[in-house]
């Protein structure tokens, strides 16, 4: 049943929320309407520019998909981003071993890409759990030692023939890339993995006991053994399933976005995802529209440059700016506010 | 210093907390007595400025006190010791004496301070080192430190409310020696226990509360027998037999030797026939909840349940509800319905929602619950709550360990729990519940067990039992 | 001894916005706010400072409108957190992403320009002192600040009444309110004094240590920040010795850089392993797990995390 009371709060906290995206637009001497405009064309326009979307779609909406499952269970998963960089050098490693020119290198790739970034999840559980550190910290640190080892990798034993330099790897193998339709660029077996996993979550949170379990973990860690299970082991079960998932994530930045492992594979993608978690508070449907939303402010964004001669953080702007605003109004009983309140604030 | 509190009533709605108070104390270490309920807790928050009263007033020094404002009751030397106080973890002893003193910028004469913060630790031979960290110290020693702290800021009358729950028996010892030599220094103390052991050891005098009315006044020597009497309603003894049909899941309860109080001299083991009562006595602050949760968490090391003498039970053929519901027990945020989803979580992976909303809506009819499968727990009253935790039973045999299961609870709800509690008796292999209420232990169980403090005291079957003897083991007296 | 003399020198002129921000997060942290705005605030604080010292010709200008830029964000972390009780730590993120988008938005003009220098302010005599006298006191006005806060802020915090205050309502702001502090003024003071300070931070690399203006031109300091608070067992003077370090890694990172590339891409890396080891052993010591740890192991690494940090204030203080 729903309420029909709040679900019409929502609409005027998103409403407000994009009053103040515009006006901040507008105090910065740009047109909401042009911008807007342009990064629909942008992100929109023509098929390949679709493409490009659904490219960037990709990793973006994995990595949510992997947050929704630590934040069920209560964990600010701010470890995302090494999970995915980790992910991106299991594929690697596949890519360039003999396996990378083989058909069924993609397969293993994204297999390895699981295991490296669920095994960086799982060290964040259990230094939340044995060693009762943190999450966020922890998370933050492992970030850094994911990039520190991809560096090193590039610049070290993967560095490219003759030069070292922080560019990247050599391209991986054409068999290594992610499979498309034909001769297009259309991600056909990364859309259909997308597609894959969200159902397969939506279900385990729906219908199985692992996905209530982690929920009730995320509510109150105290009371789970009455009802049979361990919260901690729960909140390893969140951290494996989101470092995997993301590995995935990394998988389709190396092999499908750049074909080579790159510096900044993750491409800020986790921190991200983060905001985009935030805003649909754990809703699996929410996620996966706002998450193609945040993938077409970014696509979209590229244009603002040539159209309008804009920067394109303008888009991290717009992305941070929403979430606030769409965060502090949850915590403003707005429908409290009444006409008087607002007159008497005009009238000071 | 004379403290006089003349005439003090309150009432909660219809609820006479208070009715009348005179009570005069010019010295001595001076004991508050009374069952739960009774009005101790309320006069203490009359006395520390927490309420104020409906009417009547309290006078020290002849003169009255402004009432219902903590501040001006410390400006007129009143200290409260809290249950669990100085928990400032990263900070020295001295900072904490810091935090809130009776001083301005107290850092710039903060050699005096500690001078003096020193030569009264010396004076109660509290040996502690000002600059350790607070969180090195145990709760006894911190109470006393908090003690001292209040005499530090001008307490001439301190009010202890349960003190000594958390003690040792060595940090008891301490604790009574500063007490003692505080009253010969005149200051004077209230003393609120439920343990006559203590209050007969360390008391100078007492009143005893009922129904929120001073009913007696004493001095020492105390005779318990009158305490009693008084305290305490006169019960007939037990008349009813309790009988049991053979059956074949006999099982057996096995205490550890630490858990039994040095006293007494009693088994460490015993046996019980299928479908018992057993009730864990004891008063608030004691362990009485404590036994149900070692008994659930299976631990060897701990004390534990055992059915005919097999090895030992696994977690999901006992069903344990605690005390506090929303803490401990429930989940706030989640539906009614995804908390029986979450109990069929433990027996399929995969959860057939619409045979499990089908199960709500019987128990919602069977246990009367007044809530829909989709409202939230912390939406729901504490009877309902209590309600849901009920109707989420095993369907299975099991055994019940029910932490104080009609804590909060009007008599209405409190009664529909015992009835639901008691439909299951018959099926089950047994029920254990603890209880601070001496009434509902008499009612319901078959055995009673007594815990005093943190130790067992008493195993007996009821129909060998008194209520008064029930009140007096938990009281500490054998 | 004049390379250690000229290291030392480099060391200390490079330390000095770290130390600030490192100073400024933990007195937030100890008042029981996480300012994981750290990042941004010292991003966009950076290109405020330039801005300002540069659109008003005087250095000192930028600094102040920092401060205040710093002091305003923290603001804002804090009413979140105090009246609105949402989650510190999702703003402070979201602020962070913000913050660094909002800088290279705004700072588009700014890009490698110049504008008013600090100059370095020999202090006279002391600096003619053999080793010492260049190592100490030859450096900016920024520079002794950042020295001179060092001590001053181990002093508020230890040894004033609002210092105290600051850490009883970090500890438990319940117990801290029932011996009557104002336990909300003093989280939201705690968080506005580390806040500008950050602020100051993030002015010093624009207008002495990385001088001028990029995008990114602070990138991944605010997590060394954030980073080093804990190394620091949330003492300013570990801290400071912990950000001495870090520049100690970074002047050694530069001069490996022509022997090997990897080694300079990494060393500076190494502060983030080094804050989840000393959680754990924070937290190991703290249970008694183990008993024989020496004690000046313990004084080095051990820490004491304030018992309210990141938590929400308790719903009875109003």
């Amino acid at each position: 049943m729903l309420n029909l009371n709040n679900l019409l709060l929502q609409v005027i906290r998103l409403l407000l929320t994009f009053v103040i995206i515009f006006l901040t637009l507008i105090i910065f001497g740009v047109s909401p309407f042009d911008v807007f405009e342009s990064i629909l064309y942008g992100s929109l326009g023509s098929y390949s520019k679709f493409i490009r979307t659904l490219i960037v779609w990709t990793p973006l909406c994995l990595s949510a998909l992997a947050l929704i499952y630590t934040f069920s269970a209560g964990m600010w998963n701010i470890g995302i981003e090494g999970q995915i960089i980790m992910g991106a050098v299991g594929a690697t490693f596949v890519a360039r071993s003999f396996l990378g020119d083989d058909l069924i290198s993609p397969y293993l790739q994204i297999l390895m890409a699981m295991f490296f970034g669920g095994f960086w999840g799982l060290i964040c559980a259990i230094l939340k759990i044995k060693g009762k550190v943190h999450e966020i910290f922890s998370g933050l640190g492992l970030d850094f030692v994911a990039s520190g080892i991809v560096i090193y990798l590039i610049i070290g034993p993967w560095k490219r023939a003759g030069i070292a330099s922080t560019s990247g790897t050599d391209i991986f193998h054409k068999a290594s890339w992610v499979p498309t339709v034909g001769d297009s660029n259309f991600p056909i077996f990364l859309i259909i993995l997308v597609l894959f996993l969200y159902i397969f979550s939506l279900i385990i949170f729906r219908y199985t006991s692992l996905g209530i379990r982690l929920k009730a973990t995320g509510i109150n860690t105290f009371a789970t053994n009455r009802f049979n299970f361990s919260s901690e082991k729960y909140i390893v079960f969140s951290f494996l399933i989101a470092g995997a998932i993301a590995g995935i994530a990394g998988f389709s930045q190396s092999s499908g976005a750049y074909h080579k492992l790159v510096p900044s594979v993750s491409g800020g993608f986790g921190f991200l995802s983060i905001l985009i978690v935030l805003i649909c508070s754990r809703n699996i449907y929410f996620t996966f529209i706002v998450s193609f939303l945040f993938a077409a402010l970014i696509v979209g964004g590229s244009q603002l440059q040539i159209k309008l001669g804009l920067d394109h953080s303008l888009i991290g702007i717009i992305q941070a700016t929403f979430v606030l605003s769409w965060l502090v109004l949850q915590k403003i009983e707005i429908e409290k506010i009444t006409y008087k309140q607002i007159s008497k604030m005009f009238a000071k | 210093m004379k403290i006089q509190i003349k005439n003090i009533s309150k009432s909660f709605g219809n609820v006479h907390a208070n009715k009348n108070i005179d009570l005069e104390i010019k010295s001595g270490i001076h004991a508050l007595l009374g069952e739960n309920g009774a009005g101790k807790s309320t006069l203490v928050k009359i006395i520390s400025g927490q309420f104020a009263p409906d009417n009547g007033q309290i006078l020290i020094n002849e003169t009255p006190i402004q009432l219902g404002s903590p501040k001006e009751s410390i400006s007129n030397g009143i200290g409260l010791l809290n249950q669990d106080p100085l928990d400032f973890f990263n900070l020295s002893i001295l900072e904490s004496f810091l935090v809130g003193i009776n001083e301005n910028a107290p850092y710039r004469h903060l050699k005096d301070i500690r001078k003096k913060i020193s030569s009264l630790l010396e004076k109660y031979e509290i040996k502690i080192d000002l600059d350790t960290k607070t969180r090195s110290l145990s709760i006894g020693e911190r109470q006393q430190v908090e003690l001292l702290r209040l005499l530090y800021n001008g307490a001439k009358l301190i009010i202890l409310d349960e003190p000594t729950s958390a003690f040792s028996l060595d940090q008891k010892k301490n604790m009574f020696q500063t007490l003692r030599q505080l009253s010969q220094e005149g200051i004077i103390i209230i003393f609120v226990s439920h343990k006559l052991d203590e209050v007969f050891e360390i008391c100078d005098s007492a009143s005893i509360l009922k129904y929120g009315e001073i009913v007696e006044n004493l001095v020492q020597p105390f005779d318990s027998d009158q305490i009693f009497s008084v305290m305490f309603d006169q019960f007939e003894k037990s008349s009813i037999d309790v009988e049991h049909n053979e059956r074949l899941d006999n099982f057996s309860i096995n205490f550890l030797d630490k858990d039994i109080s040095p006293q007494v001299d009693i088994s460490n083991s015993y046996d019980f026939s299928q479908g018992t009562v057993i009730g864990f006595a004891g008063l608030q602050g004691s362990s009485n909840d404590k036994f149900l949760q070692d008994f659930f968490s299976s631990d060897k090391n701990l004390s534990f349940i055992r059915i005919n003498s097999s090895t030992s039970l696994l977690k999901n053929e006992f069903y344990y509800m605690p005390a506090d519901r929303l803490e401990r027990g429930l989940f706030g945020e989640m539906t009614l319905l995804e908390h029986f989803g979450l109990s069929e979580a433990s027996k399929k992976n995969i959860l057939n929602w619409k045979s499990v909303r089908k199960h709500v809506d019987s128990k919602i009819g069977e246990f009367n619950i007044k809530a829909t499968p989709e409202s939230k727990m912390h939406e729901l009253s504490g009877g309902n709550q209590q309600r849901v935790m009920l109707s989420l039973m095993p369907q299975e045999k099991s055994i019940l360990l029910l932490e104080q299961p009609t804590r909060g609870l009007d008599v209405n709800s409190a009664h529909n729990v015992w009835e639901m509690i008691l439909a299951r008796k018959n099926q089950d292999i047994a029920v254990l519940f603890s209880s601070t209420d001496i009434d509902e232990i008499w009612e319901y169980s078959d055995v009673v067990i007594s815990v005093h403090g943190e130790t067992i005291i008493d195993v007996s079957n009821k129909n060998i039992l008194t209520k008064d003897s029930i009140a007096r083991f938990v009281s500490g007296l054998v | 001894m004049i390379l250690l003399e000229n290291t030392l020198v480099t060391v200390i002129s490079l330390s000095t916005p770290l130390i600030i921000a490192v100073i400024g997060e933990t007195i937030s942290e100890k008042g029981g706010v996480i300012n994981l705005s750290a990042e941004g605030t010292i991003m966009i604080c950076a290109l405020f400072g330039f801005i300002g010292a540069y659109e008003t010709d005087f250095a000192v200008v930028g600094f102040l409108c920092a401060m205040v830029l710093g002091a305003g964000i923290s603001f804002f972390i804090s009413y979140c957190d105090i009246n609105l009780r949402m989650d510190q730590i999702a703003v402070g993120f979201v602020l962070t992403i913000l913050c660094i988008n909002l800088s290279n938005f705004l700072g588009q003009d700014y890009v490698r320009i110049n504008g008013p220098l600090i100059t370095k302010f020999s202090i006279p005599f002391l600096s003619d002192i053999p080793f010492f006298g260049s190592v100490l006191f030859n450096h900016s006005l920024i520079t002794y600040l950042s020295i001179v806060l060092i001590p001053l802020s181990w002093l508020f915090l230890n040894k004033t009444s609002y210092g105290l205050a600051i850490r009883a309502s970090g500890e438990n702001p319940s117990s801290a309110s029932s011996r009557g502090i104002n336990v909300k003024r003093m989280r939201l003071l705690s968080c506005v004094m580390g806040g500008s300070l950050l602020g100051l931070a993030g002015a010093s690399f624009s207008l002495y240590t990385k001088y001028g203006w990029s995008e990114g031109h602070t990138t991944n300091y605010g997590w060394i920040v954030l980073a080093i608070v804990i190394f620091g067992g949330w003492n300013p003077f570990r801290a400071a010795v912990g950000a001495y370090s870090f520049g100690l890694l970074q002047v050694l990172a530069i001069k490996a850089q022509s022997v090997t590339l990897a080694l300079s891409q990494i060393l500076p890396l190494l502060p983030f392993p080094l804050m989840i080891f000393i959680l754990i052993f924070i937290q190991y010591i703290n249970r008694d797990e183990i008993k024989n740890v020496p004690k000046w192991i313990v004084a080095i690494l051990g820490g004491n995390q304030p018992q309210s940090l990141g938590k929400k204030l308790p719903e009875e203080i109003k």
